[in-house]
């Protein structure tokens, strides 16, 4: 266990040449290994340009990044980023090569020999889900969106990096298929610990799949917190405002039932029936109260073997005292 | 029919003599068209990689592609005087063009999203253009040489009027000496390579397509 974070960025900011101001300001902030966090902001935020200095598509203005410690200007630029899984919105596929050939990229710039290539680009295509046998002969515009989008990413995954970066990954892709992806970039993140930096305009997007998230405006982050902490202590009217924190329906969805016990217990008290787990959103213990009247819901968070109350009075306090 | 026999007729009593013409047109035709891939390739590379140099250079390019052939061959004449190696010269002017401005654009025509995935994966400048910018941009290069091909066989046969020889030669006799079947006797095998030629690069169009999976 090493306290190094995975990567870790100070002071950066990008300027791009012949414009007024910043893209992005002076940031500073770290990821931990096996985390994964979510960029969130309107369109011209500056995130992909934040995202593109990590894997140095530009190089930053000021600042420094390191990645397991090390500077990343001080590293063969190409090197970097074969180390850094790098997935876009679209037209990141070559549509010349089948799709093994495009998963089999950077393993082929590595010269890894063809038997080993041949094996993990079937593992990594089971890993997105697709059957091999079906698909490494295709060519890109022989697959659906959702299914360029599999292959993207098991092309980042490919040559095993640490770091993931993906921008906007889903963008293109129906309401239906996104939601699938979504849960298979979530399973595949449990799989392989990547650390993972996922850029998304959308809230539902990043709030769901970032363990913290990263609100952006303007080149300057507003906030870096975990979704608890985004909605029960917004750091300004701005992250309020763009989240909705204190419309009672949103809340209801997007804070945990978990977040609002104030005294846990030992789990060895013995949970009422139907309890309701602590990683639920508060529409469940709200759901538990329209069901059937009670003075409280038990919560129970079953990761630290603990459990709680929550009464119809928490759930008041947070419509009337938003904590802003 | 009658001409034709007399075609053939002509050809067998001078078998020889054509034979060196047919030999000089095909090698002025292949040499040329070599000599133009290889000049044309890398300036459309470099005019793709530099916005602004490069529009000028195309637009300078689209200039001599309006130069009749004729003319070319004739520009040439002060300077090389007659024979081979000067019509070799107008010939790979006049190949160059089509080629020069079908890389160009075949370039440009690249989603930069591709491009910057390649960079983002690590691919090194020389690595990626080898590997996915000419490959590519491969379909309209071979287009612009499929041009440049039926272009430079059917002016070769001008070569003869500046001493190049090559079929041309008959259909300068034959006009000289109002004869159409002596002028038939260069301009069918004109023809008949114009078409090989076409079918070739069909060929390999249809290859290319097949391997990256293009119309299937
Ligand atoms: N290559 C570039 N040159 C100049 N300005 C740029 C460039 N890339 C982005 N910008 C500007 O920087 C700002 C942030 O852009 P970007 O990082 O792409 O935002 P986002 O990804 O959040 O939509 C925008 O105002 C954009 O116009
Ligand atoms: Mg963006």
């Amino acid at each position: 266990m090493t306290n190094t974070p995975m990567i870790q960025v100070e002071n950066v900011s990008k300027r791009f040449p012949k414009t007024q101001a910043d893209a992005v300001q002076p940031t500073s902030f770290t990821v931990a290994a096996g985390e994964f966090i979510t960029i969130l902001g309107t369109s011209g935020s500056g995130k992909t340009t934040l995202m593109k200095m990590i894997n140095r598509l530009y190089e930053p203005t000021t600042g420094t990044i390191y990645i397991n410690g090390q500077d990343t200007r001080q590293m063969d630029v190409n090197v970097l980023r074969r180390r850094i899984g790098y997935v876009i919105q679209q037209h990141g596929l070559f549509e010349h090569w089948t799709v093994a050939q495009n998963i089999a990229t950077v393993c082929q710039i590595l010269k890894w020999d063809k038997a080993k290539i041949a094996q993990r680009v079937d593992e990594t295509l089971r890993l997105v889900q697709l059957d091999p046998d079906q698909y490494r002969n295709r060519h890109p515009h022989q697959l659906s969106g959702g299914e360029q989008q599999r292959v993207g990413i098991a092309r980042a995954l490919a040559a095993d990096p640490d770091i993931l970066l993906m921008d906007e990954p889903f963008g293109a892709v129906d309401a239906v298929n996104r939601a699938t992806l979504q849960d298979e970039i979530q399973q595949i993140q449990r799989q392989t610990h990547k650390t993972i930096i996922f850029v998304t305009h959308d809230i539902d997007e990043a709030l769901k799949l970032g363990d913290r998230t990263m609100l952006f405006r303007s080149g300057v982050i507003q906030q870096f917190a975990t979704q608890d902490e985004l909605f029960l202590q917004p750091a300004n009217d701005f992250v309020a405002d763009f989240l909705k924190v204190h419309d009672q329906v949103t809340q209801w969805r997007y804070i945990h039932a978990g977040s609002l016990v104030q005294t846990w217990q030992a789990a060895a008290h013995t949970p009422t029936i139907d309890p309701v787990a602590a990683d639920q959103p508060l529409a469940v213990v709200v759901e538990h109260f329209l069901k059937a009247p009670a003075t409280s819901v038990t919560v129970v968070d079953v990761p630290h073997q603990r459990c709680g109350e929550l009464t119809l009075a928490d759930l008041a306090r947070l419509a009337e005292a938003p904590s802003c | 029919m009658k001409f034709l026999k007399q075609v053939g007729d002509y050809i067998q009593m001078n078998r020889a003599d054509f034979d060196k013409n047919l030999i000089i047109h095909l090698q002025l035709s292949l040499i040329a068209l070599v000599i133009a891939i290889v000049i044309a390739v890398p300036i459309g590379v470099y005019a793709a990689k530099h916005a602004k140099i490069g529009g000028r250079l195309i637009g300078l390019f689209n200039a001599i592609r309006v130069i009749p052939s004729l003319a070319i061959l004739v520009l040439v004449l002060p300077l090389m005087g007659m024979g081979f190696y000067p019509a070799l010269l107008a010939l790979t002017i006049l190949a160059i063009p089509p080629i020069l401005i079908n890389t160009y654009s075949g370039l440009q025509q690249i989603n930069p999203e591709t491009l910057e995935a390649a960079a983002g994966m690590g691919m090194g400048n020389a690595y990626r253009l080898r590997k996915i910018e000419l490959p590519l941009a491969a379909l309209p290069v071979i287009a612009g040489v499929r041009l440049a091909a039926i272009e430079v066989i059917s002016s070769a046969t001008l070569a003869a009027f500046i001493g190049g020889g090559g079929l041309g030669t008959y259909v300068m006799m034959g006009m000289s000496m109002y004869d159409p079947s002596i002028m038939l006797v260069g301009a069918l095998p004109v023809t008949g390579i114009a078409l090989l030629s076409e079918l070739f690069f069909s060929v390999i169009e249809f290859y290319l397509k097949k391997k990256y999976g293009i119309g299937e």
